[in-house]
């Protein structure tokens, strides 16, 4: 029995991976392309969505009862009615037609947290309504005005390093409900996930005994407000001021900041007591936080030394390093 | 997973198409009914615009469903048959919309409404009622685009982009739906049931009762067209022949218990002045035609009787279009057999004894002469009578009552009256019911014939002369018989206007060419359309035909959308391959798989001074294609802007 069960499971998984190869475009053997991925008619799927189908058994009870009635009004009526639903077949199919993703942004995107990728789509069509993207278990909808559209997609990010973003999808049942159309679009281009920064901030103190060591000997508390300003892609939701976006048309953010002219330094042998994947971890969070603080920093991996600086540039090189370490 | 839960606008589109659906039975199902169905709706609307989003209370709801299940019941009696199961269906699509709360209830009530829409069908098949229907589908379309669209996208959608979206969707369904009408195959014979209870529809009925109330009479529903191919009758010829009865009973006369034998047609000599013709029949749930009199060759499928009644062995269903060829002049049965004679002749045993005297006397009276008796009771007639549709009731021995009491009555008094003087006088005799004259279509080239138009007159047997046509009625009043048949001078004072008589007609033959087009087509025809189109070999060629129809639409239909529209060339690209063009006219060309910073490197050499005013733009190029975070529109606007301006 178990070897049965075994067997069919394994006839059932093979199948099913048969069937994928045979329909790469449908599934998530969809091989990856770069931008921009334009949708043309050959890699537009469609399904009766579970409105149409009903609909559809509705029509064929309606034609079988016209036809034994022999009552032509109403036989025309259910033509009439099967004649739209045909037609919205095409209807739906095309109006993804020549939809393209032209490019996708992000701001710095840090390992395990939920980022907001940018996506941003032309259309040959002026206006097109009902579109919708699905990626994971997020569902954003969106429509086309103006030939464009910008979709901010929560995008749950994965490993540090260089990730590939799962295949996102497209789909629409425009205009009647009757149909589902979609499209898979799987993006070649790699993004760059930060390690994530460990939660509770340890004291930016590489080494308490010699003269390397950084930070402060008091820390302020992270409730240090020092200013809103707009959010840009990838920020982390948390800083979000809620209430102070409520007022406004964008979001805003609170940031922290100490300025300071202290130099810091972040040395990778010091913390060899932590776990590989530890160090990365708290080393981020420090060159985070510096960064946010606004110190100058010096950042010392196996390989490389960086800083001490305190721009924007320093702070991703930091980030990047980071994310890449073997 | 939960369907989206409708917002208000949406909740208002799904009670407009159950409002539109119930329209359509306004006129066929009782008022109360169809008020509670509405009052149910409104509350419903009113509950979750202006109250909670929440559907009702569920004890609300149970009163509700019971109210309406038992309005249904106590207003119909059954929810079986076709007014019982429509009102049910209608009352459980309300009671859906009591509890509608998200698109998947919205969904089904969709799909309900236009089982609904089809349903009403059942009850009437006139052009405005397909209007109606037409108007439906509008809105039902309209209606599902709205929610839809709604429901994903947060955006209001306006009123016009959704009419001009459903009269597109209309408008390009209406092909498809003539062709599939036109090649679908029909059943020759319904799957299940008569497939007559569509239409019970009461029309003339089997029996004939004078002194019972006449509703035909005032009814002006037309009943059928006729088409006169070469020779058109006088108006005072055309008696259309339908029902012949024999046995009276003392009250009502009826036809023959029908008899096998009964069924061939009778001997017929001495024809003279052939009619041919062609008949639309509107529905009436019947087993015979109506054939000018005298009635030659039946239609296909059809037979005619001993007694000249056109029999039609299946229930007459849906609109009936049939030739046939008649004869203003002819001997029917020059010999009776002595069966019929006898047949003719019978009286019921008791009742009517002052007719059956006053027949005895006319016997007496002409010597055995048919003729002289039929003169002397014509001119009683004539001398006496009142033609009226007001009629007093009769009493036990109605004809008594009528020809020596009352004295008014109208065509079925007196051929009821007459064949019973003729019997009692002993000269065969029955009744014949029909329709008697009609109005001419102009616009159509076709004669209208009404309820309004249906008639009694007797035929009596002369030796030598066969069955004769004796109208008692023309003899009291002959305007009946030979009014002035046009419509326009039909309708009298109370509209004088051209055009409301150019829109009778006009409207009239509308609904001559629906029901000739739609409503009567059927299997018979569509066999016949595809011998016209030279197909003779059904199953196969059909199917081929249908096939190969479909196809070529669906292939029209996809070529039409998916012309697929192609990508814009992108205009910052665009605006630098032009320029770079003009460029080359100037002798420096750009190779075409040249990167613009190359390009400029190249240029250096050869001309400088030209490189250096190209360089910003080519700079601007390259910003567009790889920098993040400018403004793109501003930025593509300047960009292409200089470009243009670019002198060379």
């Amino acid at each position: 029995m178990a070897t049965r069960s075994q067997n069919a499971t394994a006839f059932w998984a093979s199948a099913l991976k048969w069937g994928e190869r045979l329909l790469p475009g449908l599934t998530r053997y969809k091989r990856r392309e770069s931008l921009p991925i334009a949708l043309h008619r050959k890699r537009i799927y469609i399904v009766p969505t579970r409105f149409g189908l009903v609909f559809g058994i509705t029509l064929a009870a309606m034609l079988l009862g016209s036809l034994n009635f022999n009552n032509n009004s109403a036989l025309f009526f259910t033509f009439l009615l099967s004649g739209i639903v045909f037609l919205t077949v095409f209807r739906t199919a095309n109006h993804m037609a020549g939809l393209s993703l032209r490019k996708i942004e992000a701001g710095p995107v840090f390992s395990g947290e939920t980022a907001i990728f940018d996506l941003r789509f032309e259309s040959p069509k002026a206006r097109c309504n009902g579109l919708r993207l699905r990626q994971g278990t997020q569902t954003v909808p969106f429509a086309i005005v103006d030939h464009h559209a910008a979709v901010a997609l929560p995008i749950k990010t994965g490993q540090r390093g260089w990730n590939e973003l799962d295949p996102i999808i497209v789909s629409t049942e425009f205009p009647l409900g009757l149909f589902y159309a979609w499209s898979v679009m799987g993006i070649a281009e790699p993004y760059l996930a930060y390690p994530k920064p460990e939660e509770r901030l340890a004291p930016l103190q590489a080494q308490p005994d010699d003269h390397r060591y950084g930070g402060r000997k008091e820390r302020r508390e992270e409730t240090d407000w020092f200013a809103f300003r707009d959010y840009r892609a990838g920020d982390p939701i948390k800083n979000i001021a809620w209430k102070a976006s409520a007022k406004k048309e964008n979001w805003l953010l609170n940031e922290y900041r100490q300025p300071t002219s202290e130099e810091t330094i972040f040395d990778w042998e010091a913390l060899l007591f932590l776990e590989k994947e530890e160090r990365i971890s708290r080393l981020t969070r420090w060159v985070v936080e510096a960064g946010r603080r606004g110190l100058a920093w010096q950042l010392r991996l196996p390989a490389i030394n960086l800083g001490p600086a305190n721009t924007e540039q320093h702070y991703r090189q930091c980030l990047k390093q980071l994310a890449l370490l073997p | 997973m939960n369907s989206p839960v409708l917002g208000a606008r949406q909740f208002l589109a799904c009670t407009l198409v159950v409002g539109a659906a119930l329209v359509l039975y306004l006129r066929f199902l009782p008022a109360l009914l169809m008020l509670l169905f509405y009052s149910i709706l409104g509350l419903r609307l009113f509950w979750r615009l202006k109250i909670s989003n929440k559907p009702f209370a569920t004890y609300a709801r149970v009163i509700a469903v019971c109210a309406l299940v038992c309005t249904v019941l106590l207003t119909m009696k059954t929810v079986l048959g076709r007014e019982g199961g429509t009102a049910l269906l209608a009352a459980m699509i309300v009671i859906k919309l009591i509890e509608t709360e998200r698109t998947r209830d919205a969904h089904v009530c969709f799909i309900a409404s236009s089982f609904l829409a089809m349903s009403a069908f059942l009850f009437d098949q006139s052009p405005l009622h397909a209007l109606l229907t037409l108007i439906f589908v509008l809105v039902l379309i309209g209606c599902m685009y709205f929610v839809q669209e709604e429901a994903k996208t947060a955006a209001k959608t306006a009123f016009t982009p959704i009419l001009k979206e459903s009269g597109f969707q209309l408008a390009l369904a209406l092909p498809f739906a003539a062709v599939c009408f036109v090649l679908f195959p029909r059943l020759s014979t319904p799957l299940w049931g008569s497939g007559s209870q569509s239409f019970a529809k009461t029309g003339m009925s089997d029996y004939m009762e004078p002194g019972a109330i006449s509703s035909l009479a005032l009814d002006d529903t037309p009943v059928m067209r006729a088409k006169f191919f070469d020779r058109v009758p006088l108006p005072q010829q055309m008696y259309w022949r339908g029902l012949i009865f024999w046995d009276f009973d003392g009250k009502a006369w009826r036809e023959p218990e029908s008899m096998p034998w009964f069924r061939q047609p009778p001997e017929i000599e001495g024809i003279a002045d052939q009619i041919q013709y062609e008949v639309l029949l509107d529905p009436e749930n019947q087993k015979w035609l109506y054939l000018l009199d005298t009635p030659l060759v039946a239609p296909d499928n059809a037979i005619l009787t001993q007694d000249l009644k056109t029999y039609y062995p299946r229930n007459v269903f849906g609109v009936m279009q049939y030739r046939a060829t008649s004869a203003l002049r002819a001997t029917v049965q020059p010999r009776l057999p002595p069966w019929q004679r006898r047949m003719a002749l019978r009286l019921p045993d008791r009742g009517n004894p002052q007719s059956r005297a006053f027949g005895q006397s006319l016997r007496e009276r002409s010597n055995g002469d048919a003729n002289l008796a039929i003169a002397e009771a014509l001119k009683l007639f004539n001398q006496n009578f009142i033609y009226s549709f007001e009629t007093p009731l009769l009493g036990q021995d109605p004809i008594d009552d009528f020809l020596f009491n009352t004295k008014i009555g109208f065509c079925e008094h007196f051929s009821s009256s007459f064949t019973f003087l003729m019997r009692a006088a002993g000269i065969p005799s029955r009744v014949v019911v029909g329709f008697q004259g009609g109005y001419f279509n102009g616009l159509g080239g076709y004669w209208v014939i009404r309820r309004s138009d249906a008639h009694a007159w007797s035929e009596v047997w002369i030796e030598g002369r066969g069955w004769v046509r004796i109208d008692p009625t023309a003899a009291v009043a002959p305007e009946r018989i030979m009014r002035d048949q046009s419509m326009q001078r039909q309708a009298g004072e109370w509209a004088q206007n051209d055009w409301l008589f150019g829109a009778r007609e006009r409207l009239d033959l509308l609904r001559y060419y629906w029901n000739l087009a739609i409503v009567q087509f059927s299997a018979q025809r569509q066999t016949q359309l595809l011998d016209a189109l030279g197909i003779t070999e059904h199953r196969t060629k059909y199917l081929t035909m249908i096939l190969v129809g479909c196809g070529i639409f669906t292939l029209l239909a996809a070529l039409f959308f998916l012309r697929m529209k192609t990508v814009p060339i992108d205009p910052v690209l665009l605006a630098w391959l032009r320029l770079t063009a003009r460029l080359e006219k100037r002798g420096a060309a750009k190779y075409p798989a040249e990167a613009p910073m190359a390009y400029i490197d190249r240029l250096q050499s050869s001309n400088p001074e030209l490189a250096a005013r190209v360089l910003p733009l080519a700079h601007a190029y390259n910003e567009l294609r790889y920098r993040s975070g400018i403004q793109y529109e501003e930025a593509i606007k300047s960009f292409i802007r200089s470009c243009r301006r670019f002198r060379a």
